[in-house]
């Protein structure tokens, strides 16, 4: 019990010092338009939970998750494919690592000329940019299962099938997991990026509305939230991690 | 019985492509029940050896035939025993021993009794649901040779199994490795650079050149089975240890 308590301290401690040398910046500057202080923040962010914060929240997680979902399922397949099987690799390799390079962001004129305002260019974005980071580290993971244990499994019996179900997915978990942390990571930055110009509710859009505005303490508060959830999002996951991967030593 | 027949084998090198030969034109066979045991000089090619019966490698030159049959691919006939375990470290302890059995055992209650059966020869109980990176080296290596002995395999080919436990550890487990023998009585082809441990527990030891392996002799093992531990210490013994020594050290040098 002392040991959370402890772990709590740790977290909490750096945190509190960080609103301290925010507010005394906030007072030398003196603008509460550049830099409002961390109590106007905080009494913004009590009122934004009653006015649609929660809202705008909920709308960017689940277009994050539905993006994720996609961009998991597909990397992780293509990937295992590519590991698997050279002339799959071969054919289709290149013109990912093609793709790879451009930044989701410079996507959002054509995600939005082809889907419209609202999820879908959310849900596109997303997935471009939680895709690749889960498709290279599963072709990684997989091209790197030692040989050995490929060997020791057909010793014992095992089929091509085998192979693929008990050595190489598995050998491959704790490498796909790195993709999928980063994916997520990734996913959320885009959501927010797309949520700026290609959305009319969400965290991003949120925080646009009020630039407009000129509302800094609101645009400081969806800043906040979106830290907060992004940091939730990845503790979700190093939690699935760990209960897929028990036996993984290195998290 | 497992005939090794005129067999060569090289390796291409990584530097300039050139072949290196790693075993050249060597025979000898194993009858079926003997613990055979393969001395030779480090980085002679042992290895390669243990590889090329399980079926993992091929040949350039000769044959593996083992009760007249070619040995083409892996089968779980002849399972293997790698010297740094080789335990899915995602399985634990009982899920490694299972899963050879899957393949045998389509049922799964008759499947576990089976598992239970093996976790109880290698005093593994305790350690079932552990998964590998739990317990010691010593543990390891018998979970691995539960794992390898739970197929019922005609053949168990072991590669220095013991070279990466202390001499403690390793003394134990040779003994142990007496008892099952004897009990189990499969043939064993047993690979290590360790002259103590092949004259111990070996019925014969062949033994080979620097590398490309070669044929140098075979020896039969003079101290009958079953060995009993103190025999390390004995005069016989210990002079048997020096004659191979000596042949090995014509080698090296």
């Amino acid at each position: 019990m002392g040991k959370i308590i402890r772990q709590f301290l740790y977290f909490i401690i750096p945190i509190f010092l960080f609103i301290i040398v925010w507010w005394v910046i906030s007072k030398i500057f003196h603008n509460a338009q550049l830099l409002p202080d961390p109590i106007i923040v905080g009494k913004t962010f009590i009122t934004s939970l009653k006015n649609g914060l929660f809202n705008d929240a909920i709308a960017s997680i689940q277009r994050v998750l539905f993006g994720f979902l996609i961009a998991s399922v597909l990397g992780v397949f293509l990937g295992l494919l590519c590991g698997i099987n050279k002339w799959v690799s071969r054919l289709i390799s290149p013109i990912l690592e093609l793709l790879r390079p451009i930044p989701p962001i410079a996507w959002i004129p054509l995600a939005i000329l082809w889907f419209g305002i609202g999820n879908n260019p959310a849900y596109f974005l997303v997935f471009l940019g939680a895709f690749f980071p889960i498709f290279s580290n599963t072709y990684l993971g997989v091209s790197s299962v030692e040989e050995t244990y490929k060997r020791a499994a057909y010793s014992l019996g095992a089929t091509k099938k085998e192979i693929i179900t008990d050595i190489i997915l598995p050998a491959s978990m704790p490498q796909i997991f790195t993709g999928l942390k980063i994916g997520l990571g990734v996913g959320w930055m885009v959501v927010i990026a797309a949520e700026l110009v290609g959305a009319q509710s969400g965290l991003g859009y949120m925080i646009q509305l009020n630039r407009f505005l000129l509302n800094s303490p609101e645009i400081i508060t969806g800043m906040i939230t979106i830290g907060v959830i992004g940091f939730l999002l990845n503790l979700l996951i190093t939690k699935i991690e760990k209960m897929t991967t028990p036996w993984n030593q290195k998290i | 019985m497992v005939i090794f027949e005129n067999i060569s084998k090289s390796f291409k090198s990584k530097n300039d492509n050139t072949l290196i030969g790693v075993v050249d034109n060597l025979s000898f066979e194993v009858e079926k029940g003997e613990f055979f045991c393969i001395v030779g000089p480090s980085g002679c090619g042992k290895s390669t050896i243990i590889n090329l019966i399980a079926g993992f490698l091929k040949p350039e030159n000769g044959r593996v035939l083992i009760d007249d049959c070619l040995v083409t691919k892996p089968s779980p006939k002849r399972t293997v025993v790698f010297q740094d375990y080789i335990l899915f470290p995602w399985k634990t302890v009982a899920q490694n021993i299972e899963f050879g059995l899957k393949f045998k055992i389509p049922e799964k209650i008759q499947r576990k009794e089976r598992v239970d059966f093996f976790l109880e020869k290698f005093r593994l109980e305790k350690f079932a649901n552990y998964y590998p990176f739990e317990i010691s080296g010593g543990m390891k290596q018998k979970a691995a040779l539960a794992r390898a002995s739970a197929v019922e395999p005609k053949i168990i080919l072991m590669d220095e199994p013991l070279a990466s436990l202390d001499q403690q550890t390793r003394d134990l487990l040779q003994e142990e490795l007496i008892k099952f023998k004897n009990e189990f009585s499969q043939t064993i082809i047993f690979v290590t650079h360790n002259i103590e441990e092949a004259l111990f527990l070996g019925d014969r030891i062949l033994v080979l050149t620097q590398r490309p392996a070669k044929f140098k002799t075979i020896i039969n093992n003079p101290f009958p089975n079953p060995r009993n531990p103190d025999i390390r210490n004995k005069t016989d013994f210990i002079n048997m240890k020096h004659k191979i020594w000596h042949l090995l050290r014509e080698e090296i040098i």
